[in-house]
């Protein structure tokens, strides 16, 4: 290739590049996305029956993020991806209604960006 | 409009490439709906990305946590003024509290990017730079600044509207503190500045509005942004799909030359400005509603 072609291809790219940025500027609204997000969702079940619990509360470790399982047990929630170990923290914080679960604290290995995790609480 | 109305939508958009685009909830105010969460979560699962625009006054510490929750990336904050000026457009002496409040916990997210926007009007012009300092000290990352278009109800009060001289004084505020590179400091999309254009924004006026978006109403209809004259509506999702419609019928907001008459006819300004931006134009009418660069030019 040579110089000229070189310069040009350059000078391409560039644009290009500028286009794709310009494009997505936001303007009526919001400004875009960083999408640095990921998202992780699971069923929590009773061990020693298998059926799911309601109302545990999913504590993201190290954040003030939480959320709650609904009735058949599930959760989910999105969260910042630094590409590292995910601590989640249960516990049963709602009356003996349902049952009283022992909590748990767990460190999940980051694989995507996508995670489901499966839990089981033991009676207390 | 029921959710399962909003996904059928995006179903049919779902038919082509849509990984840079974002679902922008707007209102009104998107928080008084109760299953917003639920429309936030249902939109990531189809590959979207969503965000929101809010006045603040819902937005606890619970409401951001379930929001993020459900993976909101992007929002838009208003403030307009310190408190009284604030108060005073909002007309709720709690609105300022609760708009500040909101800007912390989205300040504090990592993974949120957001930006306040101010419409600026005769109440808060001359107290922009107590606001700026005010979003400094808060660690403030990005401020857009509007002028109320003359349109609805903030056509007939005047306080709302600046003049020609104080478009002027607006846009060298903007002009001085870029300089300072405290925070992203932008005019809003709302007009076409001359040749100031490119030193009041980042990049250039550009109205995108039937080219990059397309916005679907809470009765269904379907046109391109939300502030647009309804009488520029060219579907709607209870009787059209919204694919054909964006791909069929919104050549009247990407060919932009129907404009080019009344006060746009001769202007040296049409190739860079092409009619200025679309919500400022009503059917029928040859002018733009208002000019910021002419209107501008003549008073300031």
């Amino acid at each position: 290739m040579n110089f000229k072609s070189k310069i040009l291809r350059f000078l391409l790219q560039t644009f290009s590049l500028s286009a794709v940025l310009f494009v997505f500027q936001a303007c009526y609204g919001t400004p875009q996305d960083f999408e640095q997000d990921l998202q992780i969702e699971g069923t929590v079940v009773d061990r020693s029956n298998g059926l799911p619990i309601f109302g545990i509360k999913v504590q993201l470790g190290g954040t003030l993020q939480y959320t709650y399982t609904d009735s058949l047990g599930r959760f989910y929630m999105y969260q910042y991806n630094n590409h590292s170990d995910i601590v989640l923290q249960f516990s049963d914080v709602d009356s003996l209604e349902n049952g009283h679960f022992l909590p748990l604290d767990t460190s999940i290995q980051y694989s995507s960006p996508y995670m489901n995790i499966p839990v089981a609480l033991d009676p207390k | 409009m029921l959710l399962e109305d909003f996904l059928k939508v995006l179903d049919d958009i779902n038919s082509v490439r849509h990984e840079q685009i974002i679902v922008n909830l707007t209102g009104g105010e998107p928080l008084l709906r109760p299953d917003i969460e639920q429309c936030g979560y249902e939109i990531r699962k189809r590959g979207f990305r969503w965000s929101i625009v809010t006045n603040g006054f819902y937005y606890t510490a619970e409401k951001h946590v379930s929001l993020m929750n459900a993976g909101m990336g992007a929002a838009t904050l208003s403030i307009d003024g310190l408190e009284d000026e604030h108060n005073w457009l909002r007309n709720n002496p709690l609105s300022f509290n609760k708009a500040v409040e909101a800007m912390r916990l989205m300040n504090r997210e990592k993974r949120l990017n957001f930006d306040v926007v101010t419409c600026v009007n005769q109440k808060n012009i001359n107290h922009l730079e107590s606001l700026f300092k005010f979003f400094k000290e808060e660690g403030l990352k990005a401020w857009r600044l509007f002028t109320i278009a003359p349109i609805g109800r903030a056509k007939d009060n005047p306080e709302l509207q600046l003049t020609g001289e104080q478009i002027n004084q607006l846009w060298n505020f903007i002009i001085q503190k870029k300089k300072e590179s405290v925070m992203e400091i932008n005019f809003s999309c709302e007009a076409w500045a001359g040749p100031l254009d490119g030193k009041i924004r980042d990049g250039f006026f550009f109205c995108r509005a039937g080219i990059h978006i397309g916005s679907v109403l809470i009765d269904g209809s379907i046109g391109a942004c939300p502030n647009i004259d309804r009488r520029f509506i060219q579907g709607n999702i209870y009787k059209d799909h919204f694919m054909e419609v964006w791909n069929q019928k919104f050549d009247l907001y990407r060919n932009r030359n129907w404009m080019k008459q009344g006060i746009c006819k001769d202007c040296d300004g049409f190739k860079d400005c092409q009619g200025g931006a679309f919500h400022l134009r009503k059917p029928g009418c040859e002018d733009p509603i208002f000019c910021h660069f002419k209107g501008r030019r003549a008073k300031g």
